[in-house]
Formats: structure tokens, sequence, C-alpha cells
């Protein structure tokens, strides 16, 4: 369908009128009869025609007040801030949360886009869409206040962690994180213990990893592990397991029994190291409070401490079950 | 050589971060990995809330060392009662499955030793 836009445009376009035309371009899925040979030239003329589409539809909204064309656009966008969300989504907030926090920056963006600069809404809409994002992390994900550049550099940190263990084949040193990022090991430790300021993350909360927004942890983590048994059976720690949630005994299961490293949880359940030790940390947690209404009736302290030796000098370790 | 801090606080958990901080930086040194830094970040608040759970007024007193791969934490020594009952507890059992934990008993009371070593790489 040809549109004109005699006042504004002062020429014809032909441009497709509906939003989720638009979107096909940016996913990347339009239906097309060409072969590979006419693919980029395809792309290439998509591209050109969604950037007219842009400023036509901009011009509508911030010269004739046309909201129907700020929809079409927000509409248009929306798999732009659906991709930036997921970059986000393994930190610990809710998919969902970071799209519609992402929205919010995308309509900033429309509603202030300058038409006379030149360049593209996209280019314009991103750090919009990403400053947004960010802001809510730092509202909402830190329970206590950490200042800005520490938060930003643990969250890039993080991402340096997940690029550096599939490359290294291990963990990291503070020292390899250090030259990584370009800052001092001092920044990097700091910038780390930020992270025990950070929300515990939901077990329900999306994985975020490509092509899987739709997978949930509690998928990952729900499996029954055929140890299990031998595990519950160790009289120490069984009471305590046994009043864990099954993902929480999956996590711990991990680490502590299967002796794989967080980086190594992390790679295998698709979050990041962080992200696993601060689950770890929550079930420890838990595990102590229940552990503790066991505890305390049923060990009376001086037979154990008897046990354990009373002797000057003595040396004992904790019963792990196994050597450490 | 052998790098040795030694650090005595108020037994009061928002004062981890403090012990944390020390032992990143000394861990840093012997190249421990995020990983290891981070067991030894859960053995330390396991065992704080172990022997000083419900303290107060208390002091914590820790002494530090690393070289050769290893980072070595000494707490105590811990006079307070039931001590030794609360290290034998089972998160601190699963915490001595990722570091090496050794309760000593003295005259003075009892201390807790953890260490920490770094992992040989495999190429």
């Amino acid at each position: 369908m040809t549109v004109v836009d005699p006042d504004r445009m002062g020429r014809p376009l032909d441009l497709p009128l509906h939003s989720s035309e638009g979107s096909r371009y940016r996913d990347g899925r339009e239906d097309s009869d060409e072969g590979d040979d006419g693919r980029e030239e395809s792309v290439a003329r998509g591209r050109d025609e969604t950037e007219k589409l842009d400023q036509y539809l901009l011009r509508r909204w911030r010269l004739d007040g046309d909201r129907q064309a700020r929809q079409e656009l927000i509409e248009m966008y929306l798999p732009l801030v659906r991709s930036l969300a997921r970059r986000y989504a393994a930190r610990g907030e809710q998919f969902d949360d970071l799209v519609q926090v992402g929205s919010i920056g995308l309509i900033k963006a429309i509603d202030r886009f300058d038409l006379d600069r030149g360049v593209e809404l996209t280019t314009y809409a991103t750090p919009n869409i990403v400053g947004e994002i960010k802001r809510y992390f730092r509202d909402k994900g830190w329970s206590v206040r950490v200042p800005r550049g520490l938060q930003e550099l643990n969250i890039r940190i993080n991402r340096l962690i997940d690029e550096l263990v599939p490359k290294l084949q291990r963990s990291p040193t503070i020292n390899e994180i250090a030259e990584a990022a370009g800052v001092e090991a001092a920044d990097v430790l700091e910038a780390l213990e930020t992270s025990q300021a950070y929300n515990s993350v939901s077990l329900q909360s999306a994985l975020g990893g490509e092509g899987d927004e739709d997978a949930l942890l509690i998928d990952y983590l729900g499996k029954e592990e055929p140890n299990y048994d031998v595990m519950e059976d160790r009289a120490v720690l069984a009471p305590g397991f046994a009043k864990l949630e099954k993902r929480e005994r999956t996590i711990l299961y991990l680490r502590f029994f299967e002796g794989l490293t967080q980086s190594q949880i992390a790679a295998r359940v698709g979050i990041s190291q962080m992200h696993v030790s601060r689950l770890i940390r929550r079930s420890l947690e838990r595990l102590r409070e229940e552990i503790g209404e066991f505890e305390e009736p049923i060990v009376p302290e001086q037979e154990t401490e008897a046990a354990a030796g009373d002797a000057s000098g003595a040396s004992t370790q904790p019963s792990t079950g196994h050597p450490t | 050589m052998t790098d040795i801090v030694a650090l005595e606080i108020p037994a009061e958990p928002s004062l981890l971060r403090v012990v944390r901080m020390v032992v990143g930086g000394l861990a840093a040194q012997v190249d421990l990995s995020v990983d290891e830094i981070d067991d030894v970040y859960m053995a330390i608040d396991e065992i704080f809330y172990a022997t000083h759970a419900g303290a107060t007024g208390e002091r914590c007193r820790l002494r530090l060392s690393a070289a050769g791969g290893s980072l070595r934490l000494e707490m105590g020594p811990l006079t307070c009662e039931g001590v030794v009952r609360r290290l034998h507890e089972p998160t601190c059992s699963l915490i001595a499955r990722v570091v090496e934990l050794e309760i000593e008993e003295g005259a003075e009371g009892v201390s807790v030793v953890l260490t920490k070593r770094r992992e040989v790489q495999s190429k």
C-alpha cells in the first residue's frame, strides 16, 4: 500500500502500515522467496524501508500528535526491548519485569527523539532502554546502598567471569579478571563484595539464555538425583536436607557431593557463577535455620563436646562423610 | 614470602565484610580462583555463625596467612559455650567438603583453622 504524507515528507512511500510487519524486519523472520544471493539485498532493502517507516511514524507522532503512530512505534520496537532485557534476565529479576522497564525506556526515547538529529531511532533508543533497565537494577535489585560505579563494575565482572570460564576451562583468578577488566585486583574484590548486597535470586526467574527465555531454573534443578538416597542416609545431614526443597537439595548436592565448582554448576544450569554463589548461600542459610531448630534438643552439649575430645591439644574435623 | 595478617573485630556479622576483603586480598596473592575464594567466604560465614551466633560484646580474633598457593585462616581462641558442638553441625560439615577445616582445642580455648589450597590446573 502506498502511503503519502504530502505535508511532511513530500514524497510517496511504499510502507507497511501495520506494526507487525515492521517487527518482521527486526526478527529476521520475514518470509521470502529469494535465495541466498538476494538475501543480503533484501535485508538492506528491508532496513531502509524500516528506517523510512520510523521517520514517517515519528513525524506523525512528534509533529501531528498522532498517538496511533506512537503506539505502532512502541510495538515495532518491542523485539529490541526483549532482546536487551534478555541480556539482564539471568541476574535475579523477572524477564517480564525487565521488558516492562525497558519499554519505559523505549517510550521515553520515542517521546524525546529529535527528528533533526540524523540518527536512527534504534541508535537513540538502545541506550535509553538499557539505561532504564540498569536503573531498575540499581533501585530494586540491591538490598543495601552500593555506589553506582561498583554496581556497574560488578555487572561487568560478572559478565567477564562468564566469558573467562570457557576460555580458561576453569574459574579465573582475581588477577585474571582484573587484567581482563582493565582495573586493579582490589577493585575486582570490592566489586565482587557488592554481590553480597544483591537480592536473593528467585528460583522462578527466567534463565534468559539464548533461545531459552521461557525455561525456568526450577526445570533444570527439579530432576531426581539417583544418589539422594545415599546422601540422605548420612545421619548428620539427612534431617536438614529433608526439610529443603528438592531444587535446593539439587544445587547443594552438585556443589558439596558431586564436587562441581560454582563455575561448572553455572555452565550446567546456564546461569552465572555469581548467581550460583547466591543460590548456594541462600540454601545454606535455609539449611542452617532448619537444622538449628532440629539440633538443639537432640544433641546434648556436654556429650557432643566429650565426643569431640575434651583433652587439651585435641584436634578434630567436622564430619564430612568423606575426605575433603 | 608468607603474608601474615592479624585481625581483631567485634563479633558482629556486619563486620564480616572486613574479613572478606582481607581474605580476598590475600587469596588473590596466591592466585586462588573466584570459585575457591567464594568457598572461603562461605566457610567464614558458617564458622562465624557457629562460633559467635548470639554473642554480644565478644571479639573475633583472626590470623590469616597466604603462601605457596594456599590460604590459611585461624579463628580463636574461642571460649564461648558449646562452640565445638556448633562447629560439628551439618552446615559446617558441608563446608568442610570444600575447604579444610580443623578444630583445635588448647588451654586458652578452641581455635578453628581453615585452609584452602589452590587447585593444580591441568592444561
